[in-house]
């Protein structure tokens, strides 16, 4: 069997596990598990299994796995999946957020896997260490972003059904801290992901910016994490309408990585589009 | 000796104090984003008037950019930047070294070995000591994360200042063998207001182009081989994609843009033409690349370009003819070939590759592209490296008491204070 269809295979495991190990949390959240056990260890295994399945792809491909849809997605979700189970592992009374994280992992593994898994050849200003880092500092963007709405969204389910609900999912501050914490590193990372790309097209294209629409959009992004991170600080903004806002700073950031690719052209279009 | 500390004017202070205010840094983010929304969902012009929607382009709207208002933003938000990092640092130092941390969660200590076991083992670290208290810090250095983060995004913002001001850029299309004087105009040329007129620095040659592909046939990397300058000064640079060079404080980016220039001969009997058809690079072996040439007689020449460069064979030029829409004749020719097409006699006499170099000399992007690891280093210490400070004291009546403080996500650590708080009453929790 190629390792390119090893890789395939190690994804789809992942994602069974991904699955599994959510429904195991959701079992626990309803307090249908006594111990949160069966998901860690299956959480741990699907990530493990991810792994393989992301080194597999890169020995099948020869490059690290930031050129196609399926390399990009995977990694996205290799992140997110990550944050959501060291989370669990190092604070219990958080590990409700792999309620958001695991599915997040799942769907975007189910895309990658439905949108095809032909392993691509480099085009020529796509090498160098400044790509992996530019791709890289946005997977951990994305993941950390995804961490915080995913603190978020529990925060306003906790607060809109108080009473058992909340003891179940966690003690709404730590989950609005968290969501500002992580949305802080994601306000980083994304900066980081910015200023590295912009080194890589200076290399590739000789310039370091253009307004493309991967740009501007990544720009305005963000320049609302900012926004964000600034209300909290100043104008104390937490719990429910903080966390709204967070959502809106998600829902541009997936506009960024995923929506100006597909909807617009641009040099960023080539991996997305592959 | 004595040493003076520096003071700020009133007048100083209260700019600052203006452009740091919490209204202030919303108002810009608030209007940055609006304008970088406009941005994103107007199409942007190259200039000024050249939309066609005259309120559009009236209100700058499709030029975002190159108007005033953008630019004014972007001094005053650079400004802001400047200040926030002033007010800042001085803000940080002076929790770095004050004697005691701040009053936070307060208890009493009753067993000060167990406490000091318990600061030891979480890893705080004693920053200052007087007979009446102590300070502990974990992670003193993140007392620092908002300096760096701001001193970091100050970088950027500087560096993409100096860049825009002395910009000076434009691109270089050469054929192997062919050289440019000093001095030569840039085609896109594009500079600041700072910067030098984009043209060649120095006599440039392109000696060859090295293609290199992968096993499928598709481009990998291309190499140009440049001649810079003149006499015993001149030197030789391999200048490959992705991987620019810097020479004589000029940089030289190889694009990717590269292809075959075929030297066509044709010929009628009272009439010849020398023509060079610059095709760009095939895609791959199965996907040839295309160019139209309209001719004098107002018929098109359209040529077609295949390659199959891991086979190792010569790039194939195929013309076709058109006058009025229909097809005169169509000829297939490899270098030297000759062959009719229509009343043309026409000969392929040679075959070169071409490749487009960018040649810059602007400054600045050591600071633009540095600022990334300062902007980490803030980012990471502040989010993820939370300064905790414990300070214990005497009282006059001969207690000892602990103040606990940390500045951000007091209930991510309220595990750490139960642990502390117990430890110090005399038993772990």
């Amino acid at each position: 069997m190629a390792l390119a269809q090893i890789a395939v295979l190690l994804h789809l495991g992942a994602a069974v596990l991904y699955a599994c190990a959510f429904v195991a949390v959701t079992l626990r959240a309803a307090s249908a598990l006594r111990a949160d056990g069966p998901a860690r260890v299956l959480g741990f295994a699907g990530l493990a299994m991810h792994a393989a399945g992301i080194a597999a792809l890169w020995a099948a491909t020869g490059h690290g796995p930031v050129v196609t849809r399926f390399e990009n997605l995977s990694s996205y979700a290799f992140v997110s999946a990550a944050l959501g189970v060291v989370i669990a592992e190092r604070r219990r009374d958080l590990g409700a957020v792999r309620l958001v994280l695991l599915p997040v992992a799942f769907i975007m593994l189910g895309i990658a896997l439905y949108s095809g898994q032909q392993p691509s050849s480099l085009p020529p200003t796509f090498t160098g260490v400044w790509l992996v880092l530019h791709a890289g500092f946005y997977f951990l963007a994305f993941g950390t972003a995804a961490t915080g709405v995913a603190a978020a969204a529990l925060l306003m389910v906790g607060d809109r059904f108080k009473g058992a609900l909340t003891a179940r999912i966690g003690d709404t501050a730590a989950l609005d801290e968290l969501s500002y914490r992580y949305a802080g590193l994601a306000f980083t990372f994304w900066g980081i992901g910015m200023l590295t790309g912009s080194i890589w097209a200076n290399h590739a294209w000789g310039r370091y910016w253009g307004w493309d629409p991967v740009e501007t959009w990544s720009l305005i992004t963000w320049l609302l994490f900012a926004a964000y991170l600034h209300l909290r600080r100043f104008y104390a903004w937490s719990g429910r309408k903080a966390a709204v806002l967070l959502v809106v700073c998600f829902a541009l950031a997936l506009m960024s990585l995923f929506g100006t690719s597909l909807i617009t052209r641009s040099v960023h279009s080539v991996y997305f589009r592959s | 000796m004595r040493v003076s500390r520096v003071s700020m004017r009133p007048s100083q202070r209260s700019m600052i104090a203006l452009l740091t205010s919490r209204r202030a840094v919303l108002s810009v983010s608030a209007l940055a984003v609006a304008y970088g929304l406009v941005i994103a969902l107007v199409p942007q012009q190259p200039q000024a008037g050249a939309s066609t929607v005259d309120a559009v382009s009236t209100l700058g709207l499709d030029h975002v950019v190159t108007t005033w208002s953008f630019r004014a933003l972007v001094c005053v938000a650079l400004l802001q930047i400047v200040c926030a990092t002033l007010r800042i640092t001085r803000r940080d130092i002076r929790r770095l070294v004050r004697p005691r941390g701040p009053a936070g969660e307060r208890f009493e200590v009753v067993d000060a070995g167990a406490l000091s076991r318990e600061v030891k083992r979480r890893g705080y670290v004693r920053v200052r000591r007087s007979p009446a208290e102590s300070r502990f810090v974990k992670h003193p250095w993140g007392l620092l994360g908002a300096t760096i983060l701001h001193a970091g995004l100050l970088l950027a913002g500087l560096g993409v200042v100096i860049v825009t001001l002395t910009r000076s850029v434009g691109l270089l299309t050469l054929v192997e063998g062919q050289t440019l004087p000093k001095g030569s105009a840039l085609a896109d040329p594009s500079h600041g207001p700072l910067g030098p007129a984009a043209a060649v620095p120095k006599t440039i040659t392109l000696e060859r182009v090295i293609a290199r592909f992968w096993d499928t046939g598709e481009p990998r990397r291309y190499t140009g081989v440049y001649v810079i300058g003149d006499g015993p000064k001149a030197a030789r640079l391999e200048i490959t994609t992705n991987s620019p060079r810097t020479f004589e404080q000029t940089r030289y980016h190889q694009e990717g843009r590269v292809g075959y220039a075929f030297f066509v001969t044709l010929s009628q009997p009272h009439d010849a033409q020398k023509i060079r058809l610059d095709l760009p690079q095939p895609q791959s072996p199965t996907e040839p690349s295309y160019v139209e040439r309209a001719l004098p007689d107002a018929s098109v020449l359209k040529a077609r370009c295949d390659v199959d460069e891991p086979a190792g064979s010569q790039p194939r030029l195929t013309l076709r003819l058109l006058r009025q829409g229909r097809q005169i004749g169509e000829a297939s020719l490899t270098e030297g070939d000759a062959a009719k097409i229509g009343a043309w006699s026409v000969s392929l006499d040679g075959v070169r590759r071409w490749a487009v170099l960018t040649i810059d000399q602007s400054r600045g992007y050591g600071l633009l592209f540095s600022s990334f690891f300062v902007v980490f280093a803030g980012g990471v210490l502040l989010y993820a490296s939370v300064p905790r400070e414990l300070t214990v004291y005497r009282r006059e009546d001969g207690s000892v008491w602990a103040d606990w403080y940390v500045p951000r996500f007091h209930e991510l650590y309220r595990s750490e204070l139960d642990s502390l708080r117990g430890a110090a009453e005399g038993g772990r929790r």
